[in-house]
């Protein structure tokens, strides 16, 4: 019964002493707790680590360290595993929301190919973890633990469904922001303020563009001023709105028009040929029997 | 130079000129320059003839000659040939100057287009035997439009011609647009008599269109319009003061414009503008101007007080973007159109990162991507990872833009489309060529009979020889000639603008915007005005030469 008391005890100060070193405690710290370490220590450390309260890793000198583990974020199923799981679900478990990839569990690991992809259909069976497509390289696999919410690095955040890109989404969401730069132009220009006004009231923050998206009930998800800013930016490169840089480093947007009106080359069919390289006097693309040029001149 | 270039070049010569200065054209466009016999040689032709087409060449300022290294008494010929380009801008030119300041400089422009260069008298007299009404206020008119054309620099003095066997042409500078005495009495003689004014006028002085005045126009023009598009019409007209305050002080073709004080802006609006918006709020209008994106204006903080550039040099650069871009967005769509401008603004950018900014799918991104690689829109840059091996996992590869590179391939791209017209428009005309000229002379015909006044009945059936299928026709093929015609002038436009671009930006490309009229014609440019008594001397020898000469061609000219 003292036995039993006395090994408590020991583990009561043991957890302790791990939870104020957060790089967990050596041999050394133990000896220095107890003044010495005893087959009874020892025991009660190997039924912490057993029963994963602790962790084993190694310290930077090579000696082992024992390293506290927080309750909540214990694996909840750990009797069942065996160690090469346990491995394995803790490297996909470092992993994080970005989840990690087969190569990389494989080096960390140092398991081979064949019994690596065995343990981890069987994590996926139990449903302890999960494959999820990259959006960057879509043959790429990473798995992370089953209950986490993919990173957006990951699924590509409010533009992708699935993996797949919503082109529609963005091209529909462009024509809004854009057409409300515009209404933003042609309002301040009716109001009849001097020109310095009008272009101050032209500028819009992208706060305004998210509310006017938001009244307008196109977007079934929260869009975040992030997103809304590179449907802002595509707008930009569109060449139909132009950013402003403010003091505080954030920027405004307002509509232009282009400097030019198109015209010149482009309103004559040679300007947009595809085959204008092979065109010449002879042969069969020729001026004289193009088809194009027939088309335009009906 | 390329083939298109030399293709463009010898239709127009051919259509201007004729099949025989063609050939001499096109003979000395493929050579840097050559001597009479040296054409000979390689055309074929006559002497006689090789001699009278460089006279016409030289007559309308399309080549340049100089006397050989190893021998001064013989000439050597060299084709101007983005000045023969300008055949195509001749009708803008017109338009400009009809607009600008009527029917009576039209046609005097018209008149010294269609001759290169005539003295004062002869101009007059011909556009005078054009002109619809007759009579001696027309004639006055008639002057005084040439003297004011004269005094706006649209018209300039040719160079005078020194030396014997290989003549020099010399300039001077201060008299360039020095007005000629013409009397209106002597020259209502000539019209009376019908005598020709080379073989009365004593003194001859030679006159010429000065075609970097009309550059300097339309080039304003440009600006103006830009900031019209981008700001407002008080903002247009505001910028129209502040070029001409430049002029006043820098080069017209300087890359900058010395320093402009917002005092001097406010002056010349103050007195010259009638608009009270633009003089109510000028300082909010320069500003606005100033942070514009376009940067065509910029403050100068060197000195003090508030003052500002024009930027000539980053101007074009912007007005060149903006033509390449209109190009793309209509040769590949818009979406192709960002894929650029994400590549132009980020300089050097990865795949991945192209189509994260653009928000375009990958697939797609890539398409468009390599689609403006492979028409050089966008170039590769590939850089090796240091201490790896081989094989293309290894590296990266970088997009980016080449602006000037864009624009000379866009000029090559206008010049071919230029000539595609041309070759469309010729056989247009050889298709309908029976139909056009029945329909000219049925006009002419009926024309003839009303005057004469002639009853309806005559002149409906003069007018029904022309059957309804017919006149379909040629309605049709005036209609397609009108489309070819104006698409060469648009064409053209964005020509000039992509030119004045390399200008401004790479000064290794020969320029024929140089400012200095004759720089690329005559080496021997005077400053001095101590030898204005040399006029007469000037008709002397070759000019007149050429004049003679050129006048048995006239049949081929325009």
């Amino acid at each position: 019964m003292a036995a039993a008391d006395n090994s408590e005890a020991i583990i009561a100060r043991i957890i302790e002493l791990a939870k104020t070193k957060q790089s967990g405690i050596s041999n050394d710290d133990i000896k220095t707790c107890f003044g010495e370490i005893s087959a009874e220590i020892l025991q009660n450390v190997n039924k912490l680590i057993q029963s994963q309260v602790l962790e084993v890793l190694k310290g930077n000198s090579g000696t082992l360290v024992y390293r506290y583990k927080d309750p909540a974020k214990k694996s909840t199923v750990s009797a069942d595993m065996d160690n090469d799981e346990r491995i394995i679900y803790n490297i996909i478990e470092a992993g994080g929301n970005t989840g990690i990839w087969v190569k990389e569990i494989r080096t960390k690991s140092n398991l081979m190919m064949t019994p690596l992809t065995k343990i981890l259909k069987t994590l996926e069976n139990r449903k302890l973890i999960k494959a999820v497509k990259s959006v960057n390289a879509s043959k790429k696999k990473v798995y992370m633990l089953f209950e986490l919410e993919p990173a957006r690095s990951i699924t590509g955040g409010a533009w992708y469904q699935d993996s797949d890109f919503e082109s529609e989404f963005v091209d529909v969401l462009n024509q809004q922001c854009l057409r409300f730069l515009q209404q933003k132009r042609v309002e301040a220009k009716k109001l009849k303020l001097s020109p310095y006004e009008v272009q101050m009231k032209s500028l819009c923050t992208v706060v305004e563009v998210q509310e006017f998206i938001k009244k307008l009930g196109i977007s079934k998800i929260e869009l975040t001023e992030e997103d809304l800013e590179t449907i802002l930016k595509t707008i930009v490169y569109d060449g139909r709105a132009q950013r402003v840089l403010q003091t505080d480093g954030s920027y405004l947007y307002k509509s232009t028009d282009t400097l030019l009106p198109a015209e010149g080359i482009v309103q004559n069919p040679c300007g947009i040929c595809p085959v204008i390289q092979h065109c010449s006097d002879v042969g069969s693309i020729t001026p004289k029997s193009c088809v194009y040029m027939s088309e335009w001149l009906e | 130079m390329s083939i298109a270039a030399m293709k463009l070049c010898s239709s127009i010569l051919q259509e201007h000129f004729g099949e025989t200065v063609r050939i001499v054209g096109q003979d000395l466009f493929c050579a840097k320059s050559k001597t009479l016999g040296g054409i000979c040689t390689s055309t074929k032709l006559s002497k006689k003839q090789v001699a009278a087409s460089l006279a016409i060449l030289v007559q309308y300022r399309l080549v340049r000659f100089n006397p050989i290294e190893s021998n001064e008494n013989i000439a050597e010929y060299t084709l101007l040939y983005d000045r023969i380009l300008l055949f195509l801008r001749y009708p803008r030119y017109m338009y400009f100057i009809q607009k600008k300041y009527g029917n009576p400089s039209a046609l005097l422009l018209e008149d010294l287009l269609k001759s290169g260069m005539a003295i004062a008298q002869s101009i007059i007299v011909r556009a005078y035997a054009a002109s619809d009404v007759k009579n001696t206020e027309t004639l006055k008119e008639l002057r005084d439009s040439l003297l004011d054309l004269i005094g706006q620099k649209f018209f300039v003095r040719c160079p005078e011609v020194t030396g014997d066997v290989v003549p020099k042409l010399k300039v001077e500078i201060p008299n360039l647009f020095l007005p000629p005495d013409i009397n209106l009495k002597d020259v209502n003689d000539m019209i009376e008599k019908g005598t020709d004014p080379m073989d009365v006028v004593q003194e001859k002085i030679f006159w010429t269109a000065n075609f970097d005045q009309f550059h300097q126009a339309f080039r304003d023009k440009v600006l103006v319009d830009c900031i019209e598009r981008q700001i407002d019409s008080n903002a247009a007209e505001c910028f129209q003061f502040i070029l001409s305050l430049m002029y006043n002080k820098t080069d017209v073709w300087a890359v900058k414009s010395n320093p402009i004080s917002l005092n001097e802006i406010k002056q010349i609006v103050k007195k010259k503008s009638s608009n009270a918006e633009l003089v109510k709020y000028l300082d909010q209008y320069v500003s606005i101007i100033e942070k514009d994106e376009c940067g065509f204006l910029k403050k100068n903080d060197d000195i003090g007080g508030e003052a500002y550039d024009v930027n000539m040099k980053e101007a074009f650069k912007q007005i060149a973007w903006s033509i390449i871009e209109n190009v793309i967005t209509q040769k590949f769509g818009t979406k192709a159109a960002r894929i650029f401008r994400v590549v132009r603004t980020k300089k050097y950018i990865e795949q991945d990162e192209i189509q994260r900014e653009a928000m375009i799918p990958s697939k797609e991104a890539r398409l468009y991507t390599y689609k403006l690689l492979e028409e050089n829109y966008v170039q590769i840059q590939t850089i090796k990872k240091a201490g790896s091996g081989m094989g293309p996992t290894k590296n990266f590869y970088l997009f980016y833009v080449n602006q000037q590179q864009i624009a000379r391939d866009l000029i090559e791209a206008c010049y071919k489309s230029l000539y595609n017209l041309k070759i469309r428009v010729n056989l247009d005309k050889d298709a309908n060529k029976r139909l056009m000229e029945k329909a000219i002379r049925l006009q002419f015909i009926v024309e003839a009979l009303k005057e004469r006044g002639e009853s309806e009945e005559t002149i409906q059936d003069i007018n029904e020889t022309l059957t309804p299928p017919e006149k379909e026709i040629v309605e049709n093929a005036k209609m397609r000639l009108n489309r070819l015609e104006s698409s060469e002038i648009m064409v053209d436009e964005m020509m000039l603008m992509l030119s004045l671009y390399l200008q401004y930006y790479s000064p290794a490309a020969r320029s024929f915007y140089t400012g200095k009229i004759f720089l690329d014609y005559t080496e021997d440019i005077a400053y001095e005005t101590d030898n204005t008594k040399k006029h007469s001397r000037s008709t002397k020898s070759i000019l007149k030469r050429f004049q003679n000469s050129t006048s048995s061609n006239d049949s081929q000219t325009i």
